[in-house]
């Protein structure tokens, strides 16, 4: 068959030439299979809807709040997310910028070559495979990671390795114990370094427990001046120059022309920055995504799978759909009581909630339901 | 004596089929003959309301399911089915807080089928996520958004954050604990956004906590608004396929 190539410049928008000899008529095969295809799910639903009922709890009370609280499974995934980042990052930034992404694929990825056929390239299922695996690994990691989860992991390191481990106490984590553990080796001292770094317990970490202290000869930040930089809370509420030092101050902010609502974005007197917060809740998640999407493409074109941007578009969508079910399946499966990571037989029931299933409506309720044969009040 | 063939005169078969289909008021209805010769094969798909948005031709790999696996088809046929239960639903349904819940066990209980209507909305509605979600899929690997259908890929796009919306202000409507529950996490995400969160969460809950305003914007939305911009999109979504044409393939 020709292959219309377009002139170098062209728009790229060839429509494929006709050939008569290939075609079938609509009527009747097309429609039929559609037909077929409409019959079968409509008996499939039929089925699956006679026997397996929608849930239906206790009618809502603002009262009881179920624990966990899930959002439809659909969602669950942004609510994963929203576990693990800043809600500005994970509720819009994060989601808006994949929809974006979404939307540009055609536009990042104009080249006709692959067009209609399953996996178009020559590496497109190594490809797709590579991805997968990447995301599936990492996602679990990094899950299982900023859960804290691996941290157990850690504090046996050291009853695993023979002559090492010094007394009956339990190495904690962090702890100076980890770091005597670490002294008596060759080179221990930057051992120790590495292992005072506190933040690797997981993200939360950097805010909340990683600390340092470092003299210096000024005063950071505000607060009592002691001689030294620290952190966390030298770092938690670092001023932006524009407190009341602004151009737009006003004389009398009272007496303004200007609506309270806008003189107060006009005038942000108490704008400052929580650096432990950002770096925890915003500079590592999204270091950690680019850096594992752009890893992941670069691998691939380092072994050689990858040519196009085709396929670096390919592992960048095999990734996003595999941590859209990925972490669906963790919010949904493994989130038990408080959002806790538990086995999915542990996951609690909302059917099976006592509160929930016990609930009775209070009796000034003000409608009852009417029995349609007998007019009678329904209980029960 | 051999018998030669005769040529058989029209029987009462014949009779009743010219009386049934050769009459007035059915051509009147139906322009085409019975679609037994290809001329008019061709003409049931064009001169059909409900069929002219297929080509009358098509090529011949897109009749093999493992082109499309029907996603797309399927993931149109569930928003129909959903469209004909809802319908259904809202005859039974009244969205206020006093009412939702009582009637939903009044439909589970005293409505006949009304616990199999609720179920196939349900189960089709999840159904259609998926298929939705799947569709994309097949498009992606497909390299179907490719030119000259870059657009229409931004379109199915779009479809598929109106079905999730979809999905999403059918979930509060039985008024139960999972339903409440799952909207307030559902508009708190909403409301993370950094500058207009919190008023996003408002306008969408019609207040501070998911109520009365809630159900009946959950409901107008569910019941008018998205149905009709889905139906929009998708006529441009089944119009661009013709129009970039048909499905992609090899070139």
């Amino acid at each position: 068959m020709a292959v219309a190539t377009p002139a170098a410049g062209a728009r790229e928008t060839v429509r494929q030439r006709r050939d008569r000899d290939q075609e079938l008529l609509v009527w009747p095969d097309l429609v039929f299979v559609e037909f077929i295809c409409a019959v079968l799910f409509t008996i499939s639903f039929v089925i699956l809807s006679t026997f397996v009922n929608a849930p239906l709890l206790n009618r809502a009370n603002a009262d009881i709040t179920p624990n966990p609280s899930k959002a439809p499974w659909y969602f669950m995934n942004l609510q994963e997310l929203l576990l693990h980042m800043d809600p500005g990052l994970a509720g819009v930034i994060v989601p808006t910028l994949l929809l974006v992404a979404l939307f540009a694929i055609p536009y990042i990825d104009r080249d006709n070559d692959g067009q209609g056929s399953w996996f178009g390239t020559k590496y497109a299922v190594r490809i797709t495979t590579f991805a997968f695996v990447w995301a599936s690994v990492w996602v679990t990691w990094t899950v299982l990671w900023d859960d804290g989860a691996h941290v157990r992991v850690y504090e046996r390191l050291p009853y695993l390795i023979p002559g090492t481990q010094s007394g009956d106490d339990m190495i904690e984590w962090p702890g100076e114990k980890g770091t005597l553990f670490f002294e008596d080796w060759p080179g221990g001292d930057a051992a120790r370094v590495v292992w005072d770094f506190a933040f690797l317990e997981n993200r939360v970490a950097v805010r909340d427990t990683w600390e340092w202290s470092m003299p210096v000869p000024f005063q950071p930040g505000s607060g009592p001046h002691d001689g030294h930089l620290d952190w966390p809370q030298d770092f938690q509420n670092v001023p932006l120059p524009l407190n009341g030092t602004w151009i737009f101050q006003w004389e009398d902010p009272v007496d303004s022309w200007m609506p309270g609502w806008l003189r107060a974005m006009a005038y942000p007197y108490d704008a400052h920055l929580d650096i432990p917060a950002i770096t925890a809740e915003y500079v590592m998640p999204s270091v950690t995504i680019i850096l594992l999407i752009a890893l992941m493409i670069g691998i691939l074109f380092k072994l050689g799978w990858a040519h196009t941007t085709r396929d670096a578009v390919i592992a960048f969508f095999t990734g996003f759909i595999l941590v859209y079910f990925a972490l669906t399946i963790i919010g949904v499966a493994f989130r038990g009581e408080g959002q806790q990571l538990v086995p999915f037989w542990k996951v609690p029931n909302l059917e099976g909630n006592p509160a929930i299933r016990n609930y009775e409506p209070p009796p000034d309720a003000p409608y009852v339901l009417i029995d349609r044969r007998s007019g009678n009040e329904m209980h029960g | 004596m051999a018998r030669t063939e005769q040529p058989k005169g029209p029987g009462l078969g014949d009779f009743l089929y010219d009386k049934l289909f050769h009459n007035y008021v059915w051509r009147s209805v139906f322009r085409s003959g019975y679609p037994n010769t290809p001329r008019n094969q061709m003409l049931a798909i064009a001169t059909n309301v409900f069929l002219h948005l297929h080509p009358t031709r098509i090529h011949k790999t897109h009749v093999k399911i493992t082109h499309t696996y029907c996603l797309g088809g399927l993931s149109f046929f569930m928003f129909l089915g959903l469209t004909v239960t809802g319908v259904m639903l809202m005859f039974y349904y009244v969205p206020s807080v006093d009412r939702a819940y009582t009637d939903m066990q009044a439909l589970e209980t005293n409505v006949r089928f009304g616990m199999l209507i609720r179920n196939l909305h349900r189960w089709m509605a999840h159904g259609m996520v998926l298929t939705v979600l799947l569709h994309m899929m097949r498009v992606f690997y497909m390299g179907a958004y490719k030119p000259p259908r870059e657009f229409n890929w931004v379109v199915g796009v779009i479809l598929l954050v109106l079905t999730l919306l979809l999905s999403f202000t059918g979930y509060l409507l039985p008024w139960d604990q999972l339903a409440l529950w799952a909207i307030t996490v559902g508009t708190n995400i909403a409301g993370t956004a950094p500058v207009l969160g919190s008023e996003t969460r408002f306008v969408m809950i019609g207040g501070f906590e998911v109520g009365d305003a809630a159900l009946i914007r959950f409901y107008t939305l569910h019941v008018i608004a998205l149905p009709l911009l889905a139906a929009i999109f998708m006529s441009v979504h089944f119009w661009r396929i013709r129009r970039d044409g048909g499905l992609a393939r090899p070139l």
